[in-house]
């Protein structure tokens, strides 16, 4: 169970890494929210998924791997954070399919509206000869 | 213009159709300037039936023609699939309080002989949703891979509502009043409208009957592009019919998600 300097020092160095990802992050969705370019809920969630990686990366790595195991991935911390990384971004995929799908139904169905509202405007009388004059 | 359909009209076509009723043609057009100018003019001696053409996003002149040939033009801004063109000839024809409607293709396969057939069963009141077929008329030819696609449509649909129909993916089919109101709201936009609606007619209550009519090969453009997008598209379709099917209590499409 003893961490020699040379692993230590590797294990630092990748938490820097992190650390600045996540803070790359977190600046970046500061700048969209100031810019509105997300929605209040998203600039939640991502800034919520921006702090939450900040914290992994700056938390020690021994942690992670004794929760690793005990939750019986025997792999270490990182297979564990990996895993619920990818459950995470799937879920938000997910998210997004939803919203998309909502999206469109209700975009569809205003162009529908629109469309057949103009088109019930601009129709000559000859155009309804037949049926409307019967 | 008032006497044009008297002058041209079809005696067979007006005698057929007894009690006159306010009928609207739907026809949905992606890009069918060559066809749809001909399409309308066939519909033109039907009697007390207006035309409405569904311009789908064309990027030619099909909105132009079409509004030239007499019909009412409906446009939509960009391309919103088969489906939704129907859904805005049935909002129209909700609107508009019109008794029934037809759905006829742009690009000529379709007879317009056949309509007084298809709408019979409308106007004598046996049905809400009539399904004109190719096959019941009788010697269709279609390519074995289309062959066997259109078989598993008839099962998949035959399993989930038990109507035994010959052509559920046709496009040359009817509506009554009362199918007009029930999907004017929820006419699927997603992708494979005709399939799927079959199956949320059934669902709903609707009526759902076939009959033959007459259809020709298509002349222009290419109907099935790749084997593989044929197949890819019968496999939606069939995944359509059966989440149609399998869909909780059926609203309107949109169902206010956060509400």
């Amino acid at each position: 169970m003893t961490v020699s300097t040379a692993e230590f020092g590797f294990l630092v160095r990748g938490q820097i890494l992190a650390g600045a990802l996540a803070l790359t992050m977190l600046v970046l969705v500061a700048r969209l929210v100031r810019r509105s370019a997300l929605r209040d809920a998203y600039a939640l969630l991502w800034s919520v998924i921006g702090v939450g990686t900040l914290i992994v990366s700056v938390s020690p790595a021994a942690l992670w791997d004794r929760i690793a195991r005990a939750v019986g991935i025997d792999s270490g911390g990182t297979t564990l954070l990996l895993v619920i990384g990818m459950f995470g971004v799937l879920m938000l995929i997910m998210q997004i399919s939803i919203a998309l799908t909502r999206l469109e139904r209700l975009t569809t169905a205003a162009i529908i509206g629109q469309s057949v509202e103009q088109a019930i405007g601009g129709a000559s009388e000859q155009q309804w000869d037949d049926g409307n004059k019967a | 213009m008032q006497n044009l359909n008297s002058a041209h009209s079809n005696p067979s076509t007006a005698d057929r159709q007894r009690p006159l009723i306010r009928t609207l043609a739907i026809v949905p057009a992606h890009n069918e300037s060559a066809t749809v100018e001909q399409v309308v003019r066939s519909l033109r001696p039907l009697p007390t039936t207006d035309i409405v053409v569904v311009d789908d996003g064309s990027t030619d002149a099909t909105a132009a023609i079409a509004r030239k040939a007499g019909a009412i033009v409906v446009s939509f801004p960009g391309n919103l699939g088969v489906g939704a063109a129907v859904r805005a000839g049935l909002v129209l024809a909700h609107r508009m309080g019109y008794e029934c409607a037809f759905q006829f293709d742009a690009d000529g396969q379709h007879d317009a002989d056949s309509i007084p057939r298809l709408l019979e069963p409308l106007s004598v009141g046996d049905a809400d949703l009539v399904i004109g077929s190719r096959f019941l008329a009788g010697n269709y030819q279609v390519s074995r891979s289309r062959s066997l696609a259109m078989r598993m449509l008839r099962v998949v649909v035959r399993s989930v509502t038990g109507l035994r129909l010959s052509d559920p993916s046709s496009g040359f089919r009817a509506f009554s009043r009362r199918a007009i109101d029930e999907l004017v709201d929820r006419y699927p936009t997603d992708y494979m409208d005709s399939v799927e609606t079959i199956v949320l007619a059934h669902r709903i209550g609707l009526r759902v009957i076939e009959v033959p009519a007459t259809m020709f090969e298509r002349e222009h453009g290419a109907s099935s592009a790749s084997s593989f997008q044929a197949a890819w598209h019968t496999l939606r379709a069939v995944f359509s019919a059966y989440i149609t099917h399998r869909r909780g209590p059926i609203g309107p499409v949109i169902d206010g998600g956060d509400s």
